[in-house]
């Protein structure tokens, strides 16, 4: 997958919508919840992002809605979309599983 | 005005450093985030919030197209052009052709009858401002080969009124028109407009002055630059910086660059006209005047219709 690895901002909003459709500041709150309050993204670099995953059809548009007379945007991850987080969350796990290992951190191997 | 009027209106602000289409796409959207992110009570964004958005907004305005940015065809640039170009050539006209001289009058006269389709094009009367476009054209056409036959006036002079004409009603024909180049036309885009028209213009007037003064009081000897000159060439050079400025910021979109090369079709005739006059070499002078923008109007005609091909809504100007 061309777009691997993924920033961690990008694979953190990705991740958000692995959980089902949200609008912007949905996805701004869950990403702060998913990366423990870490990673606070701001409106700038989320709809840079967004603008991006877009247009590389790793996101679309869900649905709009009026909520108090402002529009919000759903977006969903696409199937390609959840393919580049799937690889790279294994890329990740790989090389989080061999940091562990030789370490020697992981369970029974102390 | 309460806090979070004062928030909205101070994000709303910020968010003026995007693009248009951006604005049109996520602005509304940006502002509800903004303000449901915004803690309670505060009045304006945050310093880092402020320079998140300044700093994105640059960063899209640096990158390639984006899914998006809506497509910029030539029929939304016609669109553009059949309102600017009568705003603009009017401007030019009133500014350039101050001074009564014979040939001027004629092509400023000429030019002038572009504002007789600016109220029906202002009023998106896109089918009336075509037609008195067409017969605007047809009645120019007709003026210039009877004065060339009856009075031996080159046809080169009337070069200038003539391509404005015939663009212009080109433009009307093969875009969606008015109600579509308004929609398009920010105010920014306005003022660059008339600025550019007035700037083009002064500078025309100085070059002319110039070229006049070379032409009458120096061919014998040879040029001589005058302390009296010096001035009118120094405005002439500060004036064409500044237009040369306005056609660059104009350039920065792919809308502006078609719209800036139909005034370039337009104002052709002129340099060529001003530096090589018909009396020469009339034949050649025609040749040179008349044929490269038939030519790029050949290209243009292929382009629309190609780009009336590729429209994937299927529709047809109203």
């Amino acid at each position: 997958v061309s777009q691997l690895p993924l920033r961690e901002p990008t694979f953190l909003i990705l991740t958000a919508l692995a959980g089902g459709p949200q609008h912007g500041y949905g996805i701004m709150t869950d990403v702060a919840e998913i990366s423990s309050g870490r990673v606070r993204l701001r409106a700038g670099t989320l709809y840079a992002a967004l603008d991006r995953l877009t247009t590389e059809q790793l996101v679309e548009l869900d649905r709009e809605e009026i909520v108090d007379g402002r529009l919000r945007r759903y977006y969903r991850l696409t199937a390609d979309g959840a393919q580049v987080l799937a690889a790279e969350a294994e890329r990740q796990r790989v090389n989080a599983a061999t940091a562990i290992r030789r370490l020697g951190l992981a369970g029974g191997q102390s | 005005m309460s806090g979070a009027d004062e928030l909205e209106r101070n994000c709303r602000r910020l968010l003026a450093w995007y693009p248009a289409w951006h604005r049109q796409v996520h602005g509304e959207e940006m502002i509800g985030v903004l303000l449901a992110a915004a803690p309670d009570g505060q009045r304006r964004p945050g310093l880092v919030e402020s320079l998140n958005i300044i700093w994105a907004a640059v960063l899209i305005r640096l990158r390639p197209r984006s899914a998006a940015e809506p497509a910029e065809g030539w029929r939304d640039a016609l669109a553009v052009f059949s309102v600017v170009a009568p705003v603009a050539l009017t401007c030019f006209v009133l500014v350039a052709y101050w001074t009564p001289r014979p040939t001027a009058t004629a092509s400023g006269i000429g030019i002038l009858g572009l504002g007789l389709a600016l109220p029906f094009v202002l009023l998106r009367l896109r089918r009336v401002a075509a037609y008195v476009s067409l017969l605007a054209t047809a009645l120019l056409v007709f003026i210039c080969v009877y004065l060339t036959y009856t009075t031996g006036v080159g046809a080169e002079i009337f070069a200038f009124p003539l391509f404005a004409y015939a663009a212009e009603t080109a433009a009307l024909f093969g875009s969606p028109g008015p109600r579509r180049g308004l929609q398009i036309l920010t105010w920014r885009a306005w003022t660059l407009t008339v600025v550019a028209a007035v700037a083009f213009a002064v500078a025309w007037l100085a070059l002319r002055a110039v070229k006049i003064w070379y032409d009458t009081a120096h061919r014998p000897f040879g040029p001589v630059l005058e302390p009296r000159t010096l001035p009118l060439v120094a405005g002439a050079a500060a004036v064409t910086v500044l237009a040369v400025f306005v056609a660059g910021v104009a350039a920065r979109s792919v809308l502006g660059r078609r719209v800036l090369l139909m005034f370039a079709v337009v104002m052709y005739a002129s340099p060529i006209n001003l530096l090589w006059p018909g009396y020469h070499s009339p034949v050649a002078s025609a040749f040179l005047t008349y044929l490269p923008p038939l030519a790029a109007g050949a290209v243009a005609l292929r382009a629309v219709s190609r780009s009336r091909r590729r429209a994937p809504d299927g529709s047809r100007p109203a």
